[in-house]
């Protein structure tokens, strides 16, 4: 029950699902509730680093 | 007297017979007596010998009388004993029969904890499951968006990947919710408005938003490279204390104000489409249930 909280909190600060099907990629759903929308991000991590994937899906649901 | 003298004398012969056979027969007589006599001796000492005899029968049969007594006594107790042991079985029987009702009540009872022992296993199994599962979404975040959250005496968000120059390095603050009232309890490195910041959380409740603004924060701190030591203002800001909205579903919507149907979302494009239906709902609905956000609030490990 710890754990699903904790996952609630992740979800609801970041606004992101993650899609953990294709591990050679980093992708997964922006969830933008006053939108009523779910879109899909993916990174090739072989052409970018993680700095980098990390701050721009952080800009992506900050802004 | 001659004629009587005649007379007595021809009477003699016949009285002298007469004697003689008197005493002929007195003789005769007398042996017979005695013969009964001896005989009766003999027959007393036969007598005595009878006596005997029967005093010693007496007193077998006084013996075996007794002997019929105890064997009497004993032939009634072993009655009683097969009247009583008759009983017992009769008790025994309905004690088989009873312990047979309880020993299939029993297995009855037994195997409904059986089925329900198994129902537990598989949702044990199935709960395992869906444990990784959640465990493998957490270090998801934790991995590629440095992001990590701590429950305890409040709850400590941390941030990595906030400087370019060592991503590694840890941005933190750590908030708590009591009695409807945020307090920021510490933040490393400290941030200048986080004083207006807390009473803005207080008045909208928009927790993810404050942290998601944090963060931001923390990038222009380090970028500008002006983060300060831990001041007291961070200590103050512990302090303030407004009356905050209940964290309710409202609250939530605040920062999330719509809440989005799965069917909505498989009507959206492909891109819109989850690959992994499973965890891809679980993450959702926690996303955007009421819920699981009153579960948030009421969790005393993720009280803020």
């Amino acid at each position: 029950m710890c754990s699903r909280m904790m996952l609630s909190m992740y979800a609801s600060v970041t606004n992101i699902v993650p899609n953990l099907d294709d591990q050679s990629k980093i992708s997964g759903y922006i969830v933008e509730k006053d939108k009523n929308a779910v879109e899909k991000f993916e990174f090739d991590s072989s052409k970018i680093t993680a700095l980098d994937v990390c701050n721009e899906i952080w800009k992506i649901v900050g802004s | 007297m001659e004629s009587v003298r005649l007379i007595c004398d021809s009477e003699i012969p016949a009285l002298q017979q007469k004697m003689d056979d008197f005493s002929d027969l007195f003789r005769k007589s007398l042996k017979s007596l005695r013969a009964r006599s001896q005989e009766t001796a003999q027959n007393q000492v036969k007598l005595e010998e009878l006596k005997a005899t029967l005093r010693e029968a007496e007193d077998d049969l006084v013996k075996a009388l007794g002997v019929k007594t105890r064997k009497e006594a004993k032939r009634m107790a072993l009655m009683d004993a097969i009247a009583s042991a008759k009983a017992r079985v009769e008790d025994l029987k309905s004690s088989v029969q009873e312990q047979r009702t309880k020993n299939g009540e029993y297995a009855a009872i037994l195997s409904q904890h059986s089925l329900a022992l198994a129902a537990s296993e598989g949702m044990t199994n199935g709960s395992t499951e869906q444990k990784e599962e959640i465990q493998e979404a957490i270090s998801w975040y934790n991995r590629v968006l440095g992001f990590h959250v701590e429950g305890g005496h409040g709850v400590k968000f941390t941030f990595k990947n906030i400087n370019v120059n060592n991503p590694n390095e840890e941005c933190f603050f750590t908030i708590r919710h009591e009695n409807d009232t945020y307090t920021l309890l510490n933040c490393e490195p400290s941030l200048k408005d986080t004083k207006e910041m807390i009473q803005e959380l207080n008045k909208t409740n928009g927790l993810f938003k404050f942290v998601r603004v944090m963060r931001r924060k923390f990038q222009e701190v380090v970028v500008q490279g002006s983060a300060a030591p831990l001041s007291s203002e961070h200590q103050e800001s512990a302090l303030i204390s407004a009356s905050a909205p209940d964290l309710s579903m409202s609250s939530f919507r605040s920062d999330s104000p719509t809440k989005i149907s799965e069917d909505q979302v498989q009507l959206t494009e492909d891109k819109r489409h989850f690959k992994k239906q499973n965890l891809g709902r679980r993450v959702k609905s926690a996303l955007l249930s009421p819920e699981s956000a009153s579960s948030v609030r009421q969790s005393p490990r993720l009280k803020v």
